[in-house]
């Protein structure tokens, strides 16, 4: 057992070592493809480094008028309804966080709130594709930004109502009792204190709204196309465009990666709905 | 955890600001009405049309037509449909099993044996940062690493001398790459919260164990387990919920094929609802995953209770 | 300062009852203590003078005006809350000027000058600079207390603030609070469950029970005249010993094997009462050791289990024949364990319960 015991933590850190290897190459492949002419991508064995930089694919992502007006219209959109639902949301979550036994006795409307988000997509996206035809909402900005709040705000009402716990009704109480009205105490006491969660939720929000996929391709067409609906368009003659499409996808996960990398601990939080906390 | 215990929390609510102010209905009001309006109430006449023959664009059936259960009685009769049902549960199943339990492991191993707080972030960073990018995009990226010719995984068989695989090129196998595309992306919501779990356990818990002798497999075994069990099945739970929805990679990586071998229930009621326009067959597809999650999500409830006692 | 008035509060929580009809007289300075286990209505009331919870129905007045219905910016009042309710992101002199920041409020000399005079008051000047997270318990006692002060205000509340700390400080910072609120003829209501520190603290106690007040009246007489069995029960350390009787004859108890036989005053109380159920108590300050007491005096049978030592005294846990417990203070190092003998009752000090619960009132 003793040798056991000093095996183990070489054995844990083996593990991890050979994990984190695995977890880095496809971000690394991601790149290296990105670099290398189109020409080298199927050769056998794989180049494992692009021996001349090649920048044409990046060039083509911040030139491409397709490309670039993609990115503009995700960019567009996830700051829309991020806006939207960060507000609606932190309203919301405000008054379940301090009136729930007054709106919210059961906990039971906050639980279903969430719900409608781990709901699958198709099922609000096929309804909601002719809804959105009569109201002249397809293929517009508009459009995919309120279907976005299908998932962003009840995320968002969720997020904000954990991170308004966080703060003492106490904290409120005494700047009443110390003579300030509710709006005074709200920009005085909460937001300075929830300012950090708020952040986060804005920056959950906003990825998430970036990186969608499903109601993108089913409600916008030709005249709003978020980048990840082009990714699966790019191939010229039944050969796909790879470094095109790891520049792209280079570029695209800039963002999330500074996020995560900023705000890693409120939005690991975020991430797992507040269950853990890193 | 903390949302959790906010749930129950019940607060000395100021009962004068209750009383009289409209305030909190004012608040809630807004996002009530929006999520009321771009997802229940579109849903409930979904669940009309469930109950519809609808075709937009076919001769037939161009405007609902009154059917009772028969899209459901397709749907059911349907072996495209039930080979995707099974598909879910090969994929749900050992998709899940394989996140969570690489999820668990990782995260005990980096909370047990990485002493460097540096080194401990960075690897939660890299475990995480996937989860930021659009599984779309991941799932592109997986793609080429499978490539049948020129792929990396190829290529590393190849250095060993195995022969080459078409690893989207067949069912079970095509589910099975997908699915480590979906791991590796993943595997970062189990991790964090069977570490934040893990963190939040008392030392002296261990310590007591250790003046009894006990040996790390014990420990492991006796408290680790126990004390994380409830945790590890919400995020089995939470990872779950996602196979109902599970789209993206797939679209991308094989789209349902070859043939329809690798469809799960997402995708194809994506094919009859935005391939053929059968509206009516579609939204009582989406009804039925809809119970599907709706049940899940009760489950996942009940659990989130009882990890408040954890 | 105002004196308050409340009258007739009732407040419930749906079903549940937090206070009862509770109506309560403060004098302008005076410092009043509600005291009582927890649930026992005392926050609530506290929290319905500070405008915190609207009163199901009764009023509270301060001086002439009626408070019921305004909300607590407009009722000009200090508290200290129970976790005190510092402001993390602000420093400790910030925190303390928090109150004179407020829309309205009328500041004589400049802010900085009130929060140095305040913190001399409460001995914080020390880490004034300082941010919340990095003091200890007891300065942010000494913060929580000073922001309350900074104004002055009509009525100043209490809920709890010293529970979390340590003997040592609790005692200090008590004696700082009531030396401010005599020097400044504070209005003063605190709320506690530590029924040692309502009797140092208090010019008058409310103890309070299950929403209802079980007696009011300054520390003295909470002590030797308890009202009701509860208050008896609850007040004093160590706890009263209390000896659930029937009543034999005249001036005559009995409870099970024991008898006792009461002084003249104490039987008049108990005339006419044959066969009813009297608990009688005695606190263990009023019993004394004998080997051999005198003829006809009140004592019972007993043998030592437990002496603890605090300072001069011991406390001593004995048992009688029929296992009930009795505790006496006695002169240190006196008794020890296994010793058999007599605790004598002092005839002057005894009490009498009309029956064994909480609200068996007082009969002499």
């Amino acid at each position: 057992m003793a040798t056991g015991n000093r095996a183990l933590p070489t054995v844990g850190k083996a593990f991890l070592a050979l994990y984190a290897v695995f977890a880095a190459f496809p971000l690394y492949w991601t790149l290296n493809t990105a670099l290398k002419p189109l020409e080298l991508i199927n050769t056998f064995p794989p180049t494992l480094y692009p021996e001349v930089l090649n920048l044409s694919a990046f060039q083509w992502v911040f030139s491409n008028s397709r490309a670039v007006s993609s990115i503009i219209d995700s960019l567009i959109i996830a700051s829309g309804t991020t806006i939207l639902s960060v507000i609606l949301g932190a309203m919301a979550g405000y008054a379940f966080s301090r009136h729930a036994n007054r709106i919210d006795p059961g906990g039971n409307v906050s639980f279903w709130l969430l719900s409608t988000r781990m709901f699958p997509p198709i099922a609000v996206v096929l309804p909601m594709f002719f809804i959105f035809g009569w109201l002249n909402l397809q293929d517009t900005h508009l459009g995919l930004i309120l279907l976005y709040l299908t998932f962003n705000l009840p995320l968002a009402t969720w997020l904000m109502r954990d991170f308004f716990n966080k703060i003492p009704v106490s904290y409120e109480e005494a700047a009443y009792v110390d003579g300030y009205s509710q709006l005074q105490t709200f920009r005085k006491v909460v937001f300075p204190l929830v300012r950090p969660g708020l952040i986060a939720t804005t920056m959950l929000s906003w990825v998430f709204a970036w990186n969608e996929f499903i109601f993108a391709l089913i409600i916008t067409g030709d005249n709003v196309s978020p980048y990840p609906t082009i990714i699966p368009t790019l191939i010229l003659s039944n050969q796909i465009l790879w470094d095109q499409i790891m520049a792209m996808a280079v570029v695209v996960a800039i963002p999330p990666t500074l996020i995560l990398i900023a705000f890693r601990k409120h939005i690991i939080e975020g991430m797992t709905l507040g269950m853990a906390e890193v | 955890m903390s949302t959790i215990r906010g749930t129950l929390a019940q607060f000395p609510i100021p009962d004068r600001l209750e009383d009289r102010n409209l305030a909190p209905y004012l608040l809630v009001g807004p996002a009530i009405a929006t999520v009321f309006l771009v997802t229940i109430g579109p849903m409930l006449w979904s669940l009309w049309l469930s109950f519809n023959r609808w075709k937009p664009g076919s001769l037939a059936y161009q405007t609902p037509e009154f059917t009772g259960v028969g899209n459901y009685a397709w749907l059911f009769t349907t072996q495209r449909f039930i080979d995707s049902v099974i598909n879910f549960v090969y994929y749900g199943g050992f998709g899940v099993l394989l996140q969570v339990t690489l999820g668990t492991f990782l995260a005990l191993a980096l909370y047990n044996y990485v002493e460097s707080r540096a080194v401990r972030i960075g690897l939660i960073t890299l475990f995480t940062v996937p989860m930021m990018y659009a599984p779309l995009v991941a799932g592109r990226m997986w793609q080429l690493l499978l490539l049948p010719g020129g792929g990396v995984a190829n290529g590393i068989l190849g250095m060993v001398g195995l022969p080459s695989v078409n690893w989207l090129g067949s069912r079970w196998l095509g589910l099975t790459s997908i699915m480590i595309a979906d791991t590796w992306q993943w595997v970062g919501l189990p991790l964090l919260i069977v570490y934040g779990g893990r963190a939040s356990l008392s030392d002296s818990l261990y310590e007591a164990a250790r003046v009894d002798g006990a040996s790390r497999w014990m420990m492991f075994r006796r408290i680790t387990l126990p004390q994380l069990r409830n945790l590890i099945v919400v995020a089995a739970i939470l990872r779950f919920m996602d196979a109902y929805k599970f789209f993206d990679k797939l679209f991308i990586m094989t789209r349902g094929g070859p043939g329809s071998a690798t469809e799960l229930p997402t995708f194809f009621t994506y094919l009859v609802g935005f391939q053929d326009f059968n509206i009516g067959r579609a939204a009582a597809l989406t009804w039925v995953l809809g119970l599907g999650s709706i049940l899940t999500m009760l489950l996942f409830w009940r659990y989130v209770q009882t990890v408040e006692g954890v | 300062m105002a004196d308050v008035t409340i009258d007739n509060l009732t407040k419930r929580f749906g079903s549940i009852v937090a206070t009862n009809e509770i109506s309560l007289d403060i004098a302008d300075g005076e410092l009043v203590v509600l005291v009582g286990p927890s649930g026992c209505g005392k926050t609530t009331t506290l929290r319905s003078i500070a405008g915190l919870e609207t009163p199901t129905s009764g009023t509270i007045t301060f001086d002439d005006a009626d408070v019921t219905d305004r909300s607590p910016q407009d009722r000009d009042i200090s508290m200290v809350f129970q976790d005190l309710a510092l402001y993390p992101h602000m420093t400790a002199a910030e925190n303390i000027a928090f109150p004179l920041h407020a829309d309205g409020q009328q500041v004589t000399g400049t802010i900085d000058e009130n929060v140095e005079e305040v913190a001399r008051a409460t001995n914080c000047d020390g880490f004034l600079e300082k941010q919340v997270s990095d003091l200890s318990g007891g300065q942010r006692q000494r913060i929580a207390l000073a922001r309350a002060l900074v104004r002055e205000p009509e009525v100043f509340l209490m809920d709890e603030p010293f529970s979390d700390l340590d003997e040592l400080l609790k005692r200090q910072l008590r004696a700082e609070v009531m030396r401010i609120q005599k020097e400044r003829g504070i209005t003063m209501i605190h709320v506690t469950h530590d029924q040692e520190e309502a009797m140092t603290m208090g010019d008058r106690l409310v103890v309070m029970n299950d929403g209802e007040i079980a007696q009011i009246g300054d520390p003295d007489t909470v002590y030797s005249e308890p009202s009701n069995l509860f208050v008896a029960m609850f007040i004093g350390s160590p706890q009263i010993n209390r000896f659930d009787c029937v009543v034999a004859g005249d001036g005559v108890l009995e409870s099970g094997d024991l008898r006792f036989e009461l002084p003249v005053e104490d039987a008049e109380a108990l005339a006419g009462a044959t066969g009813e159920e009297v608990a009688l108590c005695v606190r263990p300050r009023h019993l004394t050791w004998s080997e051999d007491p005198d003829d006809g005096a009140l004592a019972v049978p007993v043998t030592v289990i437990v002496t603890e030592q605090i300072g001069t005294e011991d406390i001593v846990r004995c048992e009688t024949e029929d296992g009930v417990e009795v505790t006496a203070v006695v002169p240190a190092n006196t008794l020890e364990f296994g010793e058999e003998g007599y605790l004598v009752f002092d005839p002057d000090h005894l009490h009498l319960f009309d029956g064994y619960d909480d609200s068996a009132e007082r009969l002499n």
